[in-house]
């Protein structure tokens, strides 16, 4: 009786999520030198108060018996944050801005550049603006025993704002592009895309991605899209699909892709984004505003309320990732890490995988599959 | 506002350019005087022109004269948060 009364409490904590109360002591500082301190010990990143939520990086028991989540359906990071976590790996979010001073994030900013005006303002143009801000969460949210863990949760976050609420120019991206570049970026994360990507754009993504992060090639991702559609589809010319990208489309809790996520010849792998009943827990901008404006709750669960999910959470997933396995080895040109990420993604879903003769197997849905974290690091330790 | 394929797509009156090689370059410059906002790549700058109809007119121009990999207005377009 008494371990089903626990059991009882322990399923009213993860439910009641509004109502959690989130006891802070202690929190992260960042001095003039923009060396990053830590408040807590790495091994603590299971102890924020919404982990159990993240079912996107690990396996917990009660929260996918719950939600009836596949039992391979997070990316398997297997502890593995508990010894890795990005630490001082900058990672560069072109997106709509975000909430810099939110608590989970404001000791995870490292620069901030908005190319439209040359400022440092990346804030939402909108009140109920959030997408940057969820995106950031889900890499590098602090931990803090605020909210959640990101999954690189001591990279250095360089947020750099493009006009994605109206036109952006070819020369704003360009300069975002740049400036990543001029600012230590070893990962570009974009949870966006044109569908008709310009030549002068593809140039400089494909010049980062061969001779950026100091010849080794710059990561850079692109979310593959969200219309359930062919990437091979006639007029269809995506960013995802430039052969330096990573493009990466979604999974879901079944640990299938997700009902929306595009694919194609040119679809490089799959990370978990969510589905209508269950989406990947973030960060929300503070003080009213985001997708909760109105509730003041900075925080968007994976299971009740506003959710976010999508190929644009797939992305960070995998930037977070990428990160902590340049940590482990960053030595890793962009060539090998692509390597590593190819021979170590699970190959997932019921279409089967064409072998290639390089010894990796893909196809159109899953690409080289979904990855896989704790694979990939043990083999960047002896790549 | 300009129809491209089924998106709305905007231009401004500067043009970017990548030439194939630096005597291209040269030759174009010393020719025709363009006004250099700035180079973004080591074959690639930011034309200015003096109006948008001049910088289709000279992104075409360039493309046509085979002294270039690309020239193209800067395109403002929409982008989707995904």
């Amino acid at each position: 009786m008494f371990l089903k009364l626990i059991q009882f409490i322990l399923i009213i904590s993860i439910i009641s999520t509004q109502g959690c109360k989130k006891k802070t002591t202690k929190t992260e500082t960042y001095n003039s030198k923009n060396d990053f301190i830590l408040g807590y010990s790495t091994g603590e990143y299971i102890n924020e108060p919404y982990f159990t939520q993240q079912w996107h990086i690990e396996k917990n028991d009660i929260f996918y018996d719950l939600y009836d989540i596949d039992n391979e359906a997070s990316i398997h990071a297997n502890g593995m944050l508990s010894k890795y976590s990005g630490r001082n790996i900058a990672i560069a979010i072109i997106d709509n801005g975000a909430d810099i001073n939110h608590p989970d994030l404001k000791n995870a900013i490292f620069r901030t550049y908005n190319p439209e005006d040359q400022s440092t303002n990346v804030a939402h143009s909108e009140n109920d603006e959030h997408h940057g801000t969820s995106v950031a969460g889900i890499i590098g949210a602090r931990v803090n025993r605020h909210g959640i863990c990101g999954i690189a949760y001591n990279s250095k976050l360089i947020i750099i704002k493009l006009n994605l609420n109206g036109m952006v120019s070819n020369l704003d991206i360009i300069d975002a592009f740049d400036y990543a570049n001029q600012n230590g970026a070893s990962v570009i994360n974009n949870s966006w895309g044109t569908d008709d990507v310009d030549d002068a754009v593809a140039d400089k993504i494909d010049d980062l991605a061969l001779n950026g992060r100091n010849g080794k090639g710059m990561i850079i991702i692109f979310a593959s899209g969200n219309d359930d559609k062919s990437l091979d589809d006639a007029g269809v010319n995506d960013e995802s699909e430039l052969p330096n990208v990573l493009g990466v489309g979604a999974s879901q809790k079944d640990n299938l892709r997700a009902y929306y996520s595009n694919y194609g010849s040119k679809l490089d792998i799959v990370a978990p984004g969510g589905d209508n009943n269950l989406g990947i827990m973030t960060i929300d901008p503070i003080n009213n505003k985001g997708l909760n404006s109105g509730n003041d709750d900075p925080y968007l669960y994976a299971n009740s309320g506003n959710i976010f999910i999508g190929t644009s959470a797939s992305a960070p997933v995998l930037s977070g990732a990428i990160a902590v396995i340049l940590e482990v080895n960053p030595n890793l040109t962009r060539e090998q890490l692509f390597d590593i990420l190819k021979r170590t993604s699970d190959k997932i879903g019921d279409e089967g995988y064409q072998a290639l003769g390089d010894g990796t197997s893909r196809n159109d849905y899953y690409g080289y599959g979904k990855i896989n974290l704790k694979d990939a690091i043990d083999l960047a330790k002896t790549y | 506002m300009i129809k491209n394929r089924n998106q709305k797509i905007g231009i401004d009156s500067k043009i970017i350019v990548k030439f194939k090689d630096k005597i291209s370059q040269e030759i174009v410059f010393e020719r025709y005087g363009y006004e250099v906002v700035r180079q973004i790549g080591s074959k690639t700058f930011v034309l200015k022109m003096p109006n948008t109809n001049e910088a289709i007119e000279v992104a075409n121009m360039l493309n046509e004269s085979g002294v270039v990999m690309y020239a193209q207005p800067n395109i403002y377009r929409k982008a989707k948060m995904r």
